[in-house]
């Protein structure tokens, strides 16, 4: 795994995004932020809902969408309870940077449709031009 | 005719390079042309000249769509920057089927990123002459969603111009007068 160095002041150019939150509604891979080409991105907060009855243990890092697992785990995993939320700001985040162009996935331990489902929402910091 | 001082791209807040009674020549399509400037006022950066170019898909271009905020006047110059307000990279042309900012490696652009290592725009920095000079863009969304806008601002000083005739730019032997040693040029090229 490369590692990059983050002096403390890094002058690269970058922008703040965040896409719309995205519902998991079954345990599989899925798109938490669709990384621009050429950049490379870092998660800087992190939302999670668990609609679902059980509780949801949410997996993030990289992967092939529609995949029953991850292709890596970059974060250590979250567990959710039932009918709660976990939300991580900035300053407990870790900064990984994601490789250029990579997509940061996530995954869910469980899933469900409508109300049931395990909501995630990333905001991101895309580095690069 | 001496050369003055180019002014143009100078690093800082955008401010005017042509005061009022100085004389200022540009080249167009291959030939001199010479105004005396009568004044300057300020485009603010307003809804007015904001173009919003309008959706594109996730690693689309738009096709190259001429400004519709970048516009002046009979005798009329626009010195402006430009900015970008969404996560696009636009690339510039003047006239159409020119492009600036150009150079072997490619057409490099503006995008978000261009005010983080330019804050004020000074690289950006483009001359309109009249409505017939207006800048050209194609907006590329590098993302990998669909963009809703892709928008595009503009700000910065307007002249108005007075032609010089050519009674008032050769003496009766036919040289140049020497007093238009105290002519500003406009290095960037304004093609038709």
């Amino acid at each position: 795994m490369a590692q990059r160095q983050t002096p403390a002041t890094d002058l690269r150019p970058r922008i703040r995004k965040a896409q719309a939150a995205i519902l998991l509604v079954d345990t599989l891979v899925a798109t938490l932020h669709d990384t621009t080409a050429g950049r490379t991105a870092r998660l800087k907060k992190l939302w999670v809902y668990n609609g679902n009855a059980a509780a949801a243990v949410v997996e993030i890092g990289t992967g092939v969408v529609g995949a029953a697992a991850l292709t890596n785990e970059r974060y250590p995993r979250l567990r959710v309870e039932p009918g709660l939320y976990e939300f991580v700001p900035e300053d407990s985040m870790p900064s990984f940077e994601f490789d250029t162009g990579q997509d940061i996935a996530v995954r869910s331990s469980v899933g469900g449709a409508g109300a049931a489902a395990v909501r995630v929402m990333a905001e991101v910091e895309e580095i690069g031009l | 005719m001496e050369l003055t001082t180019i002014t143009a791209h100078r690093p800082g807040p955008i401010s005017p390079i042509l005061k009022p009674g100085e004389n200022v020549a540009f080249l167009m399509q291959g030939s001199w042309n010479f105004y005396q400037v009568l004044m300057h006022e300020p485009l603010q950066m307003g809804n007015a000249i904001l173009q919003d170019i309008g959706a594109i898909a996730a690693g689309a271009a738009s096709a190259i769509t001429q400004s519709t905020g970048v516009r002046a006047d009979t005798n009329r110059l626009l010195q402006v920057r430009f900015a970008v307000l969404d996560d696009i990279r636009v690339a510039v042309f003047q006239a159409q089927a020119s492009a600036k900012f150009a150079n072997l490696a490619g057409h490099t652009q503006i995008s978000l990123m261009s005010a983080q290592m330019d804050p004020d725009a000074a690289l950006t920095e483009t001359f309109a002459f009249e409505d017939t000079h207006r800048p050209w863009f194609q907006v590329t969304n590098p993302t990998g969603v669909n963009v809703a806008q892709s928008r595009i601002i503009a700000w910065g000083i307007q002249y108005i111009l007075d032609p010089l005739p050519k009674s008032a730019l050769y003496d009766d032997a036919g040289n140049i007068r020497k007093d238009l040693r105290a002519t500003k040029v406009i290095a960037s090229a304004m093609a038709a």
